[in-house]
Order: C-alpha cells, then structure tokens, then sequence
C-alpha cells in the first residue's frame, strides 16, 4: 500500500489528475502481470490493463473507500474487463500454439533460458486452472497479497479464501505432475 | 524448483516502459464520468456533510412547520387543560361499571341452606313465638312509636321472676 494512499485517493476522487497518476504508477505493473498471466498475450494484456485504468480513471467520483485497499478495486475491474473481452470473443488458437511472450526481450531481467522455459510451463499450468483458482494463484503466491486483501477482491470470506488456495495448489501440482 | 519460488519469479514481469507512460498519459487527458446523483445522495449532500447545528436547526425548522401546519400551536395545548372543557369532557364520556361480584353472589341468592335469607326467616318467627310467649306481642309496633314499650331490662326481669 502506498504511504498516505487514503488522502492521494481522496485527492484522486475529487479530480486530481497528479493524485491519480502516483496510483496508476504504484498499481499498473501488478495490474498488468494479473492480466497477463491471465490472457497469455502482453498486446492483449496492455489493451486490457489500459481499459482497467481508463475505467477506474472515468469512475473514480463513485469510488467509496470501505476499509479494503484500493487495489481490490482495482483487481475486480480487471477480473470484469477480462471476463467481458473473453465474452466478446473467444480465443480460437489452441493452447499449445500460442506465444505466451512472458519474458519478452528487455522486459525482464537475468532470467536464463532454463528459468524461462520452467516459468512458461508453469504459466501454460495456470492457465489451465479455473479463472477463481488463478485469481488466488496470482494474488496470493506472486502478489503476496494478504489473505484479508484477497477476500475484499474476490468478495468472498477469509476462509473460503484459504479453501480456494489449497484446492488452487493441488490443482496446479496435479497440472505439473507434482506428487504431494 | 519449488513451486512457491517459481510463481514469486513472475514479479518480474514488468510492462514496457513506454507503454506505460504512453497509457498513462492518455488515460489522465480523458474526461471523468460525473456520478448519477440519487436521492439518497443528494440527502447526505445536504445534511450529511453540513456541520451538526447546521442539520439540528433544520430539523427544527421542519418540526415547527409541521407543528404550525397540523394547528399544534403552545396556546391550542394550554386552552385544552381548561377545567370547564375538562369536565364537559368527562360528563359527555359514557361509564359503565359492571359489578363483576354479583355474578360471585348469584349462587347463594338462588341457592337452598346457604344464604343468609333462609336463615334469617325462621329466625324472626321463633323470636316472634318467644315474644309473645313472654307477653312482646306489640314488640314489632313498639317501633312504630307505641306508648306501651318495656325495655330489654324489664322484658329480662320478668323472664327471671316467671
């Protein structure tokens, strides 16, 4: 959470442009890697994490702060956007054909080619799970996200939070051939 | 690897930096969407982020103003306390007391050994026998003002000497 976040927020609400360019700033990557671990293509990806933050830009008047950090609000507009682009059309190329481009050049930095090849059978794994067990992947184990944090996402409890983890890890152990 | 590490090294995944700052400026150079305003906005609007007394005195306006609109002035109040229109209340009220214990008594009135009439009538006749067996004949019309009234002392004098 960003130093002082809830007076840059209050100042973002009330139209503050600057105020509301320090939150894309602090959000944007993690946003953006949501989308992109979840969509699979990085031009697709930044399509839709610049409509997320077009949306919460132009909506931002209607954001009540309700005690969750801002990046739940953040994460369900994502979570919508994604659902509406996959309703709009569908993907026709088949899985194992398609170019995840993770790492593209200049993107990342001193990943080997071994990592790199390890990662992208991780992502095509994930990508396999159902969306809610991806959203708790992504969030939980490469956001770090609190459990708490999770919850006001996804709008669920705490503990059916914890329940969609455990069960989102024994799906992904079993998509990558992991014995327990 | 592990898993769990595995997964932490997709933080490194990071936009480019030129889409980001390209994004970024396009998003801040649109227009907001105002909020609709609804009802219940506009209600907070008013009173919900006026100072207290503010809200209080206007409360009290519009708790006067219904007072004076319904006729509920302080003097209508007073004049309604006036012993004369109290009483003329309380003659026109209609009230009706049942004795709920006549019903209690009903039994004994109607019943054979019980009350107190049959009792009291044989009573009477052997005290009216004795009387007049002791010459009290006109005990009974001593009350209606006789002249010839003996007294309880004499009636038992002479029960003694017989």
């Amino acid at each position: 959470m960003l130093n002082s976040e809830q007076a840059i927020i209050a100042r973002a609400v009330g139209g503050e442009a600057s105020a509301f360019g320090l939150l894309y700033d602090y959000y944007q990557p993690r946003i953006y890697r949501f989308v992109l671990i979840k969509v699979g293509h990085r031009e697709e990806a930044e399509d839709l994490t610049h409509q997320v933050f077009l949306h919460a830009w132009q909506h931002i008047g209607s954001y009540r702060h309700r005690g969750f950090p801002f990046s739940g609000w953040l994460y369900q507009i994502a979570r919508n956007q994604i659902i509406d682009a996959y309703r709009t059309k569908k993907p026709n190329v088949p899985l194992h054909e398609m170019d995840l481009e993770l790492f593209a050049s200049g993107v990342s930095v001193e990943i080997t080619t071994e990592a790199r090849m390890e990662l992208d059978r991780v992502h095509r794994a994930i990508r396999t799970l159902r969306p809610e067990h991806q959203d708790v992947i992504i969030m939980r184990f490469v956001e770090d996200l609190p459990i708490r944090e999770v919850a006001a996402s996804l709008g669920k409890s705490e503990g059916a939070i914890k329940l969609l983890q455990h069960r989102a890890m024994k799906e992904l152990k079993n998509a990558l051939g992991i014995n327990e | 690897m592990e898993l769990f590490t595995l997964l932490k090294k997709f933080q490194r995944i990071e936009p480019h930096g030129a889409y980001t700052e390209h994004s970024k400026s396009v998003i801040l150079s649109m227009p907001r969407i105002e909020p609709e305003p609804t009802a219940w906005a506009e209600v907070i609007r008013l009173f919900g982020t006026r100072p207290v007394w503010m809200t209080a005195t206007a409360m009290m306006i519009i708790v006067v103003g219904v007072g004076v609109f319904l006729n509920l002035s302080p003097n209508s109040t007073i004049s309604s306390l006036d012993p004369v229109t109290l009483k003329a209340e309380a003659d026109a009220i209609d009230i009706q007391i049942q004795l709920t214990n006549l019903t209690y008594n009903e039994p004994l009135r109607a019943g054979s050994g019980e009350s107190t009439t049959p009792v009291a009538v044989p009573l009477k006749k052997e005290v009216r026998e004795q009387a007049a067996a002791l010459g009290l004949t006109s005990a009974s019309s001593t009350n209606a003002g006789a002249p010839n009234v003996i007294t309880v002392d004499e009636a038992l004098d002479k029960l003694i000497s017989e």
